[in-house]
């Protein structure tokens, strides 16, 4: 699917383009209006709709990243994880409200939360393991 | 074409999780000075909800889920969830995992994180059995 700003290529389940991050046309599509499905015989006109109409319309398809959410915060020993989780919780909230531009947004930003939990993470470990490195290579002279 | 920013979370938090189970089949925590001690518990003597969640990995590698629960009962619990959730998210990229679920129980469930943090530091039972490896660190507990 060709996005409608920047004319990027997706992949057709993209719900927002990996290149400008806008919203796809199925999606904008699907806030406007409910979709119309053609009478039979009819050839599908202007909507990219009816192709995939399965798989592009699920209303729960926007990640809430609840998963890594949990990981963080169990996994990972940072307060930003519990962030995530109350964050993911938005996404749903917009879902069943039907703000499917809210839950982009709210899934967006909870996934920036769990890199900086996961970075945070993993700054610990790669500066621990340096320490035990120096360590080593201490014993050893 | 890019990689979608769903994949590549699928993606690291898998890996990440593959590398901790490998870590803990390698070494046990603890005995071990590859495996990073909590930095929060090393700084303040605070336990975080995640504290003892790599022990009980290695208990459960290792066969001993009651040694597991012991050392963090919500990772515990929460880890087949996990499990299930990461395979959804391979099996249909871009979809929700979990999305269906009632905003005030994702809200719970963050309460329910934060008591059971708040539990696992009462030097006291029964809060005390939440903490790693059920010790009490009360005076009395350790003057027996």
């Amino acid at each position: 699917m060709f996005c409608p700003q920047c004319g990027f290529n997706n992949d057709q389940q993209s719900l927002h383009c990996s290149q400008c991050g806008a919203a796809l046309q199925q999606l904008a599509n699907f806030q406007a209006q409910p979709p119309q499905f053609p009478a039979p015989g009819t050839p599908p006109s202007n909507v990219p709709l009816q192709y995939n109409p399965g798989a592009t319309l699920m209303p729960a398809s926007v990640p809430n990243y609840m998963v890594q959410a949990v990981l963080v915060t169990l996994f990972c020993c940072l307060p930003l994880g519990i962030v995530g989780i109350i964050r993911s919780g938005e996404v749903n909230k917009r879902l069943a409200a039907n703000d499917y531009a809210g839950a982009l947004a709210a899934s967006q930003s909870t996934r920036t939360i769990l890199w900086w939990g996961f970075g945070s993470g993993l700054v610990v470990i790669i500066l621990w393991t340096i320490v035990q490195l120096a360590n080593v290579a201490n014993t050893l002279h | 074409m890019r990689m979608s920013a769903d994949r590549g979370m699928t993606i690291v938090s898998t890996l990440a999780l593959v590398a901790v189970v490998s870590a803990v089949s390698l070494w046990r925590p603890g005995a071990t000075s590859w495996l990073p001690p909590c930095p929060l518990h090393a700084l303040t003597g605070l336990y975080c909800p995640g504290c003892g969640s790599t022990r009980m990995l290695y208990h459960l590698v290792h066969g001993q889920p009651w040694m597991a629960f012991r050392e963090n009962a919500l990772s515990f619990i929460m880890l087949p969830l996990v499990l299930y959730g990461l395979v959804r998210q391979w099996m249909k990229p871009n979809s929700g995992v979990f999305t269906r679920i009632r905003p005030g129980w994702v809200l719970a469930f963050g309460v329910l994180v934060i008591a059971f943090t708040v539990a696992r530091n009462i030097p006291a039972q029964p809060f005390c059995s939440l903490a790693p490896g059920g010790e009490c660190r009360t005076a009395l507990v350790q003057a027996r």
